[in-house]
C-alpha cells in the first residue's frame, strides 16, 4: 500500500478517532487519544489489508513547554511493505497508557525502558521492571527535558546552537 | 647462551663459564613485563581497536608476549577499552579485585579517560575509570590509533621494569569507592 492509499484507509476506518500529523520522511503519521489505541491498535493488527505485524521501534516524546508527553510507536507490515507512525500525546502529570505488547511482543522491552527514561507508566505490562538505569535509581527520568540530576553537568552556551 | 645475547641489558656473562649473575628484581621485572596477560575486556568501540585490531596479525600483541585471556584470574592487565557506565562501574571494580597481583590498568580512549563525548549532558556514564580502579597509562584519542596503545604498552612495560621487589610489601592498594 503506498502512503497515500494507507492514509485514507485509516482515515476512512477510525474516522474521529485519530488526527493527521505531518508526514515526515514520507511515512504518514497519526495522533492517537490514549483511550483509544486499544482499538485501534486491534484494528491495525488484524485488518487484512493494514495487517502490521511488526514493531520495530517505541519511544517517548516530552513537551515541557506545553506540560504535555507523549509515545510514539513505528510500525511495518512485512506483509504489505508499508509504514505508519502513532503518536500518543497525554498530560505530563501522571501519564498513563495501555500496553501494546499483546499486540507486538517487542513492545515488551521498549516500554520498559521509556517506562524508566520518561516516567510513562504502561498499564497491564506483562513485567514491569526497570531495565537500564543502575540498580538503586532514585533521581528520576533522565530523558525529561527538564531533568537535573546530582551528577549531571550541561553543556555551556556557547552561543553558535541559534 | 642464546638468553645472554637476548638480554645483555639484565644478565653479566661470565666468560667461559656456563653461570649468569642477575638481580632478583631484574629476572622478575624482565619476567612481568614480557608476559603482559591482558583481560578480554571491551565495554565500547574501543576494543574493535584495542583489542581486535591490535590483536590481529598486522599490529601483533604476541610480539610483547601479550596474549588475551578470558578469565580475570589468569590476567595481569586490564584495558580498559571504552566507554565505563555507572552500571558497569561496579563490575569493573569486581573484574579489578578478582585479577591477581602484580596488576596493572591501561585507560584507553576518552570515555575512559575522561567520559570524552559523554562528558556533559549524560546521565548514565561514568567520567573516568580512574573514580574506581586505580590506572598506570592513560592512552588519549577517541579512538587511539593501534600504534598508540602499542607506545602504551611499552610505556608500561618500562613502568614495570623500574619496580622493585622490595617495594611490594610497601604498596599501597588504593582502591577507589565507587559514588
Amino acid at each position: 500500500m503506498t502512503p497515500e492509499e494507507l492514509t485514507s484507509k485509516i482515515k476512512a476506518t477510525f474516522a474521529e478517532k485519530v488526527e493527521e500529523l505531518p508526514a515526515v520522511t514520507g511515512i504518514p503519521a497519526f495522533k492517537v487519544k490514549p483511550e483509544h489505541l486499544e482499538e485501534v491498535c486491534t484494528t491495525l493488527v488484524s485488518d487484512p489489508e493494514l495487517n502490521f505485524d511488526n514493531l520495530p521501534c517505541l519511544g517517548g516524546i516530552d513537551y515541557p513547554e506545553t506540560n504535555e508527553i507523549g509515545v510514539v510507536y513505528c510500525l511495518f507490515s512485512f506483509a504489505k511493505r508499508h509504514h505508519l507512525n502513532l503518536r500518543v500525546i497525554m498530560p505530563r502529570d501522571n501519564p498513563e497508557v495501555i500496553s501494546v505488547s499483546k499486540f507486538w511482543v517487542a513492545a515488551d522491552w521498549f516500554e520498559r525502558e521509556t517506562a524508566e527514561l520518561f516516567g510513562i507508566k504502561f498499564k497491564d505490562h506483562p513485567d514491569p521492571r526497570p531495565l537500564l538505569l543502575i540498580e538503586e535509581w532514585d533521581e528520576g527520568y533522565p530523558m525529561r527535558r527538564d531533568w537535573e540530576g546530582k551528577d549531571f553537568i550541561r553543556m555551556p552556551e556557547t552561543g553558535q546552537e541559534k | 647462551m642464546g638468553v645472554v645475547q637476548k638480554v645483555p641489558v639484565y644478565l653479566e656473562k661470565i666468560p667461559g663459564g656456563g653461570l649468569i649473575t642477575t638481580s632478583l628484581d631484574a629476572v622478575l621485572n624482565w619476567s612481568r613485563a614480557s608476559s603482559l596477560w591482558y583481560l578480554l575486556f571491551g565495554t565500547a568501540c574501543c576494543a574493535i581497536e584495542g583489542l581486535m585490531c591490535t590483536g590481529a596479525s598486522r599490529y601483533d600483541y604476541d610480539r610483547f608476549g601479550m596474549i588475551f585471556r578470558a578469565s580475570p584470574r589468569q590476567a595481569d592487565l586490564m584495558i580498559v577499552a571504552g566507554t565505563i557506565t555507572n552500571k558497569m562501574a561496579k563490575r569493573v571494580k569486581i573484574l579489578y579485585e578478582q585479577m591477581s597481583e602484580p596488576k596493572y590498568v591501561i585507560a584507553m580512549g576518552g570515555c575512559a579517560i575522561r567520559g570524552g563525548p559523554f562528558y556533559y549532558d549524560c546521565y548514565s556514564v561514568l567520567r573516568g575509570v580512574d573514580l574506581v580502579i586505580p590506572v598506570d597509562v592513560y592512552v588519549p584519542g577517541c579512538p587511539p590509533r593501534p600504534e598508540s596503545i602499542l607506545e602504551g604498552c611499552l610505556k608500561l612495560q618500562q613502568k614495570i621494569k623500574k619496580q622493585k621487589v622490595s617495594d611490594w610489601s610497601k604498596t599501597e592498594k588504593f582502591i577507589p569507592e565507587p559514588k
